[in-house]
């Protein structure tokens, strides 16, 4: 009997050993949502710019929910003509991977043609108004810095293959298909992140200042993030 | 007495199966008795760690998700594996295990103990419960609630993924 609890003992410290080497526990888990870009409509936010730029938040938040267009509006409106997105219905199946990619194409390639969307926000809206809060709901928020240093290679490369559709290439790769994204740094600025894998420096500075009025040309994505704890 | 004895007879088995298994961390997190892993939730959702790691045979893997599930690993003895999402089927038990069945989305399934207890159950879209780790049965962890979407790139353009903190 002293011999068998004696192996048990061994057993339990072996166990315990080679735990710590092992994989996380799924008690520990999160389910990460990056969403789709939100693009702003140029003819709104071009004539808002520079010396036109609203002085009061409240001015400034209106402009911003005026030039937003958010995934989830342009699958609707670009439905209507355009063929090829499929918004499934209550009580409807999943949909495919394959209509999944070919949403987005069509919406990033409808974003641009009829809705002249590019990713050329202001940074000064970006800076001052809760743009993913007000557009996508309160559990959103824009990626911040402890969101980016959370990022693993294994999960960059999810980002990446989630966005390698059929077609990513030729339809507007740089505005629904980048992984270089507004950032909210620890300290409070506004940043830049590249999310893409293989990177090892992901943050970086903002180019332009983040009061600036003119909007910002670049292949930055405004996206927004979701952290759901996966609790046992 | 007579699980001691079994255990008795088991215990060079149950080691060498523990150490072979200790890189493939496949019965990892087990509680600190003895109980059931958790079962995969109905969407997406993560099966429960380890059952037990020791004791008695013929551990049952946790179920996997309904939908997108990976399968929890079997034990490594007698082991069943959990039944798992649309993936993957788990590894079975390294001794007499049973592999689980795949599922049908993408979710990962519980993972068996490395010898006895069954794998618990989870909840929709949540982590099952960790497995206990010795002899007698246990409870496992309670099942998860969290719903959560589906993994990958999702018709709304959203970028899902499922990450396991270290």
């Amino acid at each position: 009997m002293k011999m068998t609890r004696m192996i048990l003992a061994v057993a339990a410290s072996l166990g315990a050993l080679s735990a710590g080497a092992r994989p996380a526990t799924a008690s520990g888990a999160e389910v990460v949502e990056v969403s789709a870009p939100i693009l702003p409509r140029v003819s709104v936010l071009y004539a808002a710019e520079g010396n036109n730029f609203p002085a009061s938040l409240a001015d400034q938040a209106a402009l911003a929910h005026q030039a937003a267009l958010t995934f989830d509006f342009l699958m609707t409106a670009c439905s209507m003509n355009h063929t090829g997105i499929v918004i499934p219905g209550p009580g409807d199946p999943p949909t495919t991977p394959a209509q999944n990619a070919a949403n987005l194409e069509t919406v990033a390639n409808c974003a641009y043609t009829d809705f002249v969307s590019k990713p050329y926000w202001i940074p000064a809206l970006v800076d001052q108004v809760d743009i993913c809060g007000t557009e996508l709901g309160p559990s959103w928020h824009l990626i911040t810095e402890a969101d980016v240093n959370d990022v693993t290679e294994a999960d960059a490369q999810a980002m990446a293959a989630a966005l390698s559709t059929p077609n990513s290439t030729t339809f507007f790769g740089n505005f629904y298909f980048s992984l270089h994204v507004w950032v909210r740094a620890a300290g409070g600025s506004l940043a830049r992140a590249d999310l893409s894998p293989g990177v090892t420096t992901r943050m970086s500075a903002l180019p332009v200042a983040a009061t600036s009025t003119t909007h910002y040309e670049s292949d930055m994505a405004l996206r927004c993030i979701r952290r759901t704890p996966v609790t046992p | 007495m007579r699980d001691v004895c079994h255990v008795g007879r088991l215990c060079g088995l149950v080691l060498g199966a523990m150490v072979a298994l200790a890189p493939l961390g496949c019965s990892s997190n087990g509680s600190a008795v003895s109980g059931s892993g958790g079962a995969g939730g109905t969407n997406s959702g993560a099966g429960g760690a380890a059952g037990g790691s020791s004791g008695l045979v013929k551990g049952a893997g946790g179920a996997g998700a309904a939908t997108g599930g990976v399968t929890g690993n079997g034990g490594t003895t007698s082991g069943t594996g959990g039944a798992g999402g649309s993936a993957t089927g788990g590894a079975g038990g390294t001794t007499s295990g049973t592999a689980g069945a795949a599922g049908t989305t993408s979710s990962p399934g519980g993972a068996a103990g490395t010898t006895s207890s069954p794998g618990g159950a989870g909840g929709t879209s949540a982590a099952g419960g960790n497995g206990g780790t010795a002899g007698a049965l246990g409870a496992g962890g309670a099942a998860g609630a969290v719903a959560g979407p589906p993994l990958g790139l999702q018709y709304d353009g959203t970028i899902s993924y499922l990450r396991v903190r270290p």
